[in-house]
């Protein structure tokens, strides 16, 4: 019967050496299989690359357990992490289980003093740089800062802030305390025995999504193959799509992991849409309470509809105007501009709009693209 | 169309320079259009949807 695999990881430094060694005949005598470096990981014949081997060994496990103490390990300058810190983000990226206990000390110290500290950093670097500052900035600024402890490695408060952004939590290692792993395990167990049962409800969904993909793939190939000759009720047309359009979050993200959120957009209230024909783009319907105009003229280009035409076939772009407190998602395809209107909340302007045009952009875009694209589908398979 | 903010005022469009007044229409080129999102979505859910298969045949898999 396969047994579970438990990568031991650590700093191998003096202080967590009695601990690494007694987990080890622990989770041995408990019938697991654990994997610990000095154990039985190496050591490799000289043309083996020891990070590559301890990488390859992280993602063979089923487990991944960290012990978190005062000392960094060794940092490899090309990936600027240690080798404990990638082998952590191996497990991390690989989904597998992830266990972590800190020293309690450290880890008071971190949330209590260091954690403020970085984060003012972090905010004051985003404001002034625009971007997220680098593992060796964070560093400096704590190696430079009196008020971070000075006997803990400044890179194992980089690693805690790490994990905690990815959401990982850190329990509790108090040094000469044995983890009672009976129970630890058991509840593993526990988790594990709630999920399991539901295999087969879980493979039909991820059998019916794959499913739902390939008739969506289907429909992109078939709609373009026809000659759709108009609308019976435009109107109904919008006010249908309208509906079916929610509002979210604007985010601004900082790299991988961090974002923050900067405000929202309700759902949409409203849509507009217009078909070039004669030299002009001419109403065709609304629904909601957008404003409306007979004929666009094709030079006009305080036309947020106009502006997109010129794009190309097809073409999207998001406008965001203040005096309305409008955002304006418009989409070309084929002779038709579609407009769809979000309500921003109150605390955008102008500026604001311009110091987050991206995640603006982005929540926009990224919020209903299957929706999109099947309008752009219907639109752009009409040939009167 | 390069990168930044574009303002369409009084009928014509121009980099978004200094203060704007609330009329002025604002807008940013587009990194990704709706349908490259799509793909990228389409892509991460199948790719998801394998590692549940995976996950699921690792698990109820007898040594």
């Amino acid at each position: 019967m396969a047994r579970t695999k438990i990568f031991i990881s650590s700093v191998n430094e003096d202080g967590l050496k009695p601990l690494r060694r007694s987990v080890f005949r622990e989770l041995e005598s408990l019938g697991h299989e654990p994997v610990m470096w000095e154990e039985n990981l190496g050591p490799w014949p000289a043309h083996v690359d020891p990070v590559v081997r301890c990488l390859e060994a992280v993602e063979q496990c089923d487990i991944y357990l960290l012990f978190i103490g005062d000392k960094a390990g060794t940092y490899h300058d090309k990936a600027s992490r240690t080798i404990t810190h990638m082998e952590f983000i191996k497990a991390h990226e690989e989904e597998k289980s992830i266990l972590v206990f800190g020293d309690v000390e450290i880890k008071a110290a971190f949330f209590s003093k260091v954690r403020p500290l970085l984060e003012q950093f972090i905010d004051g670097y985003i404001s002034k740089e625009d971007r997220f500052p680098s593992p060796s900035h964070m560093m400096e600024m704590l190696r430079n800062d009196d008020r971070v402890p000075k006997n803990i490695d400044p890179y194992v408060w980089f690693l805690l802030y790490d994990m905690m952004l990815r959401k990982v939590y850190i329990d509790d290692l108090s040094i000469g305390v044995m983890i009672d792993w009976k129970t630890y395990f058991s509840d593993l167990l526990r988790r594990g025995s709630l999920l399991l049962p539901l295999e087969e409800s879980i493979e039909q969904n991820a059998e019916r999504l794959d499913q739902f993909d390939e008739a969506f793939e289907l429909l992109t190939g078939l709609m373009p193959q026809l000659q759709i000759t108009g609308f019976r009720q435009a109107q109904k047309f919008l006010e249908l799509m309208i509906s079916r359009l929610p509002g979210g979050m604007i985010e601004q993200q900082y790299g991988q992991y961090m974002s923050e959120s900067v405000g929202h957009y309700d759902d949409c209230c409203a849509a507009t849409l217009y078909e070039l024909r004669d030299n002009g783009l001419n109403f065709v319907a609304k629904a909601g309470t957008a404003a409306s105009v007979p004929i666009f003229m094709l030079d006009d280009k305080s036309s947020y509809a106009v502006l997109t035409l010129e794009l190309g076939d097809p073409g999207e772009q998001v406008f965001f105007k203040e005096a309305k407190n409008m955002i304006y998602h418009c989409i070309r395809s084929g002779n038709y501009v579609i407009t769809l209107h979000y309500p921003a909340d109150p605390d955008w302007n102008y500026k604001k709009f311009i110091h987050y045009k991206e995640s603006v952009n982005h929540a926009i875009m990224s919020k209903n693209p299957l929706i999109i694209e099947f309008i752009k589908l219907c639109l752009g398979g009409m040939h009167p | 169309m390069s990168s930044g903010v574009f303002v369409s005022k009084n009928g014509r469009v121009s980099k978004a320079v200094g203060s704007q007044p609330k009329e002025a229409l604002l807008f940013a080129p587009l990194s990704k259009n709706s349908s490259q999102i799509l793909r990228e979505q389409r892509t991460a859910m199948k790719r998801n949807n394998k590692q549940i298969k995976d996950r699921f045949a690792q698990a109820t898999k007898r040594a």
